[in-house]
């Protein structure tokens, strides 16, 4: 099974502060790693090279930078890692990555199986997944919680779906978000980092793609932000319960019976 | 000339989901001299992501809306991220807020963590937003009968729906009093205390996302800005800083009960009322009452 | 006769450790003042063993590091948790005649002390207290199961509640911003929200920011900042029942956390000169985690394939990055400087746990009293001034 898998780099704390003058966004000091879901998903791709054996190629879009993570996906275990990484693609939304990245996907070749995580943690949309499978003209399903009865041409699929398990068949090739925290992450050896380390990160540019830069990066944008407005500190202050520890849990245990009626 | 709302929405058991008449309260609010259609999917086709899309793109390329509105639950995000890829179009995510300004349509949502607040339009029509829902009140008007239903070409599809099945997480949405937990509450057992004074006080456990994110609480049961808005009656905030990313998700519940340790924390200018303890001691000495 | 005040600049392990020390004479009246929160700087990011014998300073300081461990084992005995014990047990591993000789020393130390320790040449029994452990390239190993590891924040955290309980006054999130000169003496400082304080005597124990803190007394003082960067793994294999010990190795030690093993470059083995190694940095920068270099991780594989194969087949979980404050003689600051009433505590690199007990002990004793010992003499500026046209 020839597996592709698109990851991204995100400041690891979720926490992403922004600079009160310039509304861009402060990176110095932020540990950068991959995006959650997408260890997920990645870890889920592994299981099924496992399984089915194949092969899995991991893309990430950003600047240079961004080959960390990449570096950590081939010591996870994926066989190769591209970069795809050019000035037009900078600034884009989530359907100019969807558009670079499915380029770039299919000038490494043909894929059986596309994983992403569901969702990232700092754009937080969980549009470039089903965006890309569009793109590819592929069927998609989204927040995929556990994937069994593999097989060559097709795989079985379990989704959350208002506290319910749907079961669906899907069949190859198709692309898949992962749910994140479905499964617990490899972490990588010490041992497999420095294997990883020597590895050659691929990098593939506008040079390659070939694609018209008004239709992806910052001038292909839809959507365009026009304030930023900063959250208004009201001055609301909660009425602090004062007392013995004893009278205060007594006050919320009657709050809380009042808020019920 | 584009023209209308479309709201988009899912039937089961022959009712459209009872976000619509959420969504069409906000298109209502804009005030536009526009009609208000209503669209969606039925049953078990909403897991038909490509199908779905595919027959969504070509009634919109046919209705040619002005707007349409999404509610940003996963299966409609999936497939309208595929509609949007269709008609190379965007798709604003997760608003919170819809208005016209200077006969210009504008969404704001939530940015970047709990710094601010963006504003943004579209380029083109129409314009595509999901809008984060359980954040405004129901309309009257509840328009059943009105409702285009698509039904999309699923025979010969890639996907194949083989069934449901029950499994055991309890759903947050429709609970009235929930204790939600924050990072604050990882060490010294506090979740383990958390989850036993949940079923004493009969709330539903939720949480913020450092602890989805490590694993000790299941995605479904985040609250906030990427997880569930939800109106509980009650809401108990242990460990929880008060970062808008949670706070946004249970903005509207009538009492908000905040402890935490940090008697400066962001969430005593958000909770009704505060108290400055550790959350973990705090919530023994509640077992002990109970 | 009226009190003699005394501020104290920084609430890690030595401000703290000071001022308990200090609050326990009648005439003292102390203020420390943190500009965060108690341990939380470079003291949180401390690994925390003291044990009985390492190379981790010198054995000629051997009551030093004694007095240290008994202090904490005492606040242990007093309310459990106080000081974080971990009672682990260490290894400490001979890879040289050198390091051999300097084990056996600290075993006939610690022995005389009442402890138990042994030298080990049985291979089998090594392995059998470090499962996963290259015994080819060692000698033997020293081990005792009397010691382990404590955890820095929680020491300053007790000695801050000891030292309130006797009277003294302690900020947190007051930073200083200035100190208040008459002439060329200290009589005071003003922190964050424009207060001004006056004091007799004031004592910066801000480890890494001491460059900084001295520049606001016109004082040069001499620490590098050595990068301590802390790798936490995930052990191949899980074994019921088996306590991971402290181990010490020339270049590296470890210890366990959780399920997990910290893994840190020794301090000892930094090299001032290499700008990998030191350098100055604004440790306000440092973020909680990450920040860590290739080089060490690529340094710490090379350690651990050769010496304990199974940790480079460890799961790579997180990492921290600290700064060690360090002067070029290892060996820290203590004492007057050339602004008259303002001393130094600061320069313990990665000895502050170790070493502040005995330090703040004999310190406290000098400020009130005017006595000093024979530790202050050896660890004074001055040691660092007569050099001062070497380069470092």
């Amino acid at each position: 099974m020839k597996i592709a898998v698109c990851i991204k780099q995100v400041p690891v704390s979720g926490q992403v502060r922004m600079d009160p003058v310039t509304h861009s966004l402060i990176r110095n000091n932020t540990e950068m790693g991959m995006n959650v879901a997408d260890l997920n998903a990645l870890t889920e791709a592994i299981q099924l090279k496992k399984q089915m054996g194949g092969s899995i190629d991991v893309f990430t879009m950003g600047v240079s930078d961004a080959k960390s993570v990449l570096y950590t996906a081939l010591a996870m275990g994926a066989d190769e890692g591209y970069l795809v990484t050019d000035r037009h693609f900078a600034g884009g939304d989530s359907l100019g990555t969807a558009k670079v990245l499915v380029k770039a996907l299919e000038y490494t070749g043909k894929y059986d199986l596309v994983v992403c995580g569901c969702i990232a943690s700092d754009g937080a949309t969980g549009q470039v997944g089903p965006m890309i499978a569009q793109r590819m003209d592929i069927a998609s399903v989204t927040e995929v919680k556990k994937i069994s009865n593999v097989e060559s041409s097709s795989l079985d699929v379990h989704k959350i779906w208002q506290g319910k398990l749907v079961h669906l068949k899907l069949r190859l090739p198709a692309l898949i978000t992962v749910s994140l925290g479905c499964n617990t992450p490899i972490l990588p050896t010490l041992r497999n980092q420095m294997k990883a380390k020597k590895k050659v990160i691929h990098e593939i540019t506008n040079e390659e793609l070939q694609i018209e830069s008004d239709a992806i990066g910052l001038s292909g944008a839809k959507s365009m932000v026009t304030e930023t407005l900063l959250i208004e500190k009201t001055g609301k202050r909660s009425q602090m319960l004062t007392g013995s520890f004893d009278e205060i849990a007594d006050q919320v245990l009657n709050l809380i019976k009042e808020a019920k009626h | 000339m584009a023209h209308g709302i479309y709201i988009y929405t899912e039937i089961q058991n022959r009712k459209s989901a009872p976000y619509t008449a959420e969504l069409i309260s906000l298109a209502e609010s804009l005030q536009m001299d526009e009609t208000i259609h209503v669209f969606g999917l039925e049953g078990t086709d909403i897991f038909y992501e490509q199908e779905a899309a595919e027959i969504i793109a070509d009634y919109i390329r046919k209705e040619d809306p002005m707007i349409i509105l999404v509610p940003a639950i996963g299966t409609a995000k999936a497939i309208f991220s595929r509609v949007a890829a269709m008609l190379d179009i965007g798709m604003t995510a997760d608003c919170t807020e819809l208005y016209i300004e200077n006969g210009i349509f504008k969404q704001k949502k939530p940015a970047f963590g709990n710094e601010v607040m963006v504003v943004t339009e579209e380029r083109d029509e129409p314009a595509l937003v999901t809008v984060v829902i359980g954040g405004c009140n129901k309309s009257e008007k509840y328009p059943t009968a009105s409702v285009t239903v698509l039904k999309p070409e699923i025979s010969g599809a890639s996907t194949r729906f083989l069934g449901i099945s029950e499994q055991n997480t309890e759903e947050i949405i429709d609970a009235e009093t929930i204790l939600a937990v924050g990072r604050g509450v990882l060490d010294n057992h506090g979740y383990q205390t958390a989850v036993l004074l949940a079923k004493k006080i009969g709330a539903a456990i939720g949480g913020t996302r450092p602890l989805v994110d490590q694993g000790v609480i299941p995605f479904e049961h985040q609250i906030g800005q990427t997880g569930c808005v939800v109106h509980p009656k009650c809401c108990i905030f242990v460990g929880v800083s008060g970062a808008i990313q949670h706070t946004e998700g249970v903005r509207d519940t009538n009492v908000k009960i905040a402890i935490n340790n940090d008697p400066n924390a962001a969430i005593f200018s958000f909770a009704d009322y505060g108290i400055v303890a550790d959350g973990n001691e705090f919530m023994n000495k509640l077992m002990e009452k109970l | 006769m009226g009190k003699k005040k005394i501020g104290i600049i920084g609430g890690g392990i030595s401000g703290t450790a000071l001022g308990y020390n200090l609050s326990l004479y009648e005439d003292a009246e102390v203020i420390l003042f943190e500009k965060d929160r108690i341990g939380c700087g470079t003291t949180a990011k401390s690994a925390g063993t003291v044990c009985l014998f390492d190379d981790s300073l010198n054995n000629r300081y051997w009551d030093v590091r004694l007095y240290g461990f008994e202090t904490y084992l005492k606040m242990e005995a007093e309310e459990k948790g106080s000081a974080g014990f971990d009672q682990t047990g260490t290894l400490v591993v001979a890879t040289s005649e050198k390091v051999e000789r300097t084990i056996k020393t600290g075993i006939a130390l610690a022995k005389s002390a009442g402890y138990s320790g042994e030298y080990i040449t049985d291979k089998s029994r090594i392995q059998e207290i470090l499962p996963g452990i290259n015994t080819d390239e060692i000698l033997g190993a020293g081990y005792t199961k009397d010691d382990g590891y404590f955890d820095g924040t929680m020491i300053s955290n007790t000695f801050v509640k000891k030292m309130q309980a006797n009277g003294g006054i302690v900020y947190t999130g007051t930073e200083v911003t200035e100190l208040i000169k008459n002439e060329d003496e200290v009589t005071g400082l003003k922190v964050s929200d424009g207060t001004v304080y006056e004091f007799d005597t004031v004592v910066d124990c801000t480890g890494p920011w001491s460059r900084f803190t001295g520049e606001m007394a016109g004082i040069d003082v001499p620490i590098w900042h050595t990068k301590a960067e802390a790798f936490f793994l995930a052990p191949p294999v899980k074994r019921e029942n088996y306590v991971f010990p402290v181990i010490k190795y020339p270049a590296f030690y470890g210890l366990r956390a959780g399920d997990h093993v910290f893994i840190c470059k020794s301090h000892l083995s930094m090299d001032l000169d290499d700008p990998m190694h030191a350098g100055q940095w604004n440790p306000d920068l440092l973020p909680q985690t990450g920040g860590t270099d290739e080089y060490f991780i690529e340094f710490l594989f090379d350690q651990m394939d050769t010496y304990i194969p199974e940790l480079a087949d460890s799961g790579l979980s997180s990492s921290w990055l600290s700064y060690r404050a360090e002067t070029k003689d290892f060996l820290p600051i203590i004492g007057e400087t050339s602004l008259k009433n303002y001393l130094l505590a600061t320069g313990y690199g990665g000895n502050g746990v170790i070493e502040a007990p005995a330090v703040s002990r004999d310190l406290a004793k000098y400020i009130m009293r005017g006595e000093s010992t024979m530790l202050l003499e050896e660890w004074a500026f001055r040691r660092l001034l007569e050099n001062k046209g070497n380069s470092i």
